[in-house]
């Protein structure tokens, strides 16, 4: 009896991890920033996507992948733009110390 | 027989208790690294977005401005820090790059708060972000400086992230750090 009891508090101990860890994954709701839109009493609920679950179809709309000429240039552009930084070789100018 | 019920009941227990141990490390391990594979893609997302438009158009129009004023710039900043500003902020104002700039500060203040709530990677924003921030503000300080006149806020997200790159112990505090404790802006 003593021993069916032990094996029921350590079962529900597991469920409340469980629970707690899904719980963890769950989206938290958050208020809209900035102004209400004309006509609205108050900020809809939205929600910050979760993580996504093993398996689970990705929901988040898929940022546009650059073009090659586009990689290309910002590529270079970050090169070109340490070269201009007065930053890099004496004499330093105060803000970059 | 009293004795193998015992044991039965003992095994039951403990096998129990390391199944419900089991599952609920086994969850949240798999919640960790759900988190972590979702903050990397969001964080490549950000890469991608740089190297896109309006982002790479805008960095694109301040860095073809100023390449073929590059002996100019080393010119002046030879001349001293007062000689450089006063040429950084007329060319940065001549120049129609107030827009760009708002637009490269505006995504660096995104990177900013996607990484302090920690959905992007510190790791890949330090290791793909710090460089070109560094050199952005190296460049553009003074105009930043001048835009803070009337938004106090302008570019803090640029400095903030050069700044940390500096110090690799201590790149989340600085770069996460709330306003007040980020210290006061540079000259």
């Amino acid at each position: 009896m003593n021993a069916l009891r032990t094996s029921g508090w350590a079962l529900a101990g597991g469920v409340v991890l469980i629970l707690t860890a899904a719980a963890a994954a769950d989206p938290a709701p958050v208020a809209p920033a900035g102004p209400l839109p004309p006509g609205r009493s108050s900020a809809a609920v939205v929600t910050v996507a979760p993580p996504a679950a093993a398996g689970a179809p990705d929901r988040t709309p898929a940022v546009p992948r650059p073009t090659k000429s586009d990689a290309a240039k910002a590529l270079r552009n970050v090169r070109d733009l340490s070269a201009l930084n007065p930053c890099n070789g004496a004499p330093k100018p105060a803000w970059c110390k | 027989m009293a004795t193998l019920k015992e044991w039965t009941n003992t095994i039951a227990t403990w096998t129990t208790i390391a199944g419900a141990v089991v599952g609920g490390t086994m969850a949240i391990y798999q919640y960790i690294e759900n988190s972590t594979s979702a903050r990397v893609k969001e964080t490549l997302d950000y890469l991608d977005r740089f190297y896109s438009p309006p982002e790479s158009t805008a960095l694109s129009s301040i860095v073809d401005y100023w390449v073929p004023r590059a002996d100019e710039l080393a010119a002046r900043k030879h001349a001293g820090d007062a000689a450089l500003s006063v040429y950084v902020v007329e060319q940065f104002q001549t120049g129609g790059l107030a827009d760009d700039t708002t637009v490269i500060a505006s995504f660096f203040d995104r990177l900013h708060a996607c990484t302090c709530a920690r959905l992007c990677d510190q790791g890949i924003v330090k290791r793909f972000f710090a460089a070109p921030a560094y050199d952005f503000l190296g460049l553009a300080y003074p105009f930043i400086a001048d835009q803070r006149k009337r938004d106090p806020q302008f570019g803090d997200s640029i400095e903030r992230l050069a700044r940390a790159q500096a110090d690799d112990a201590r790149f989340g505090q600085i770069y996460c750090a709330p306003a007040a404790a980020a210290g006061a802006p540079s000259p």
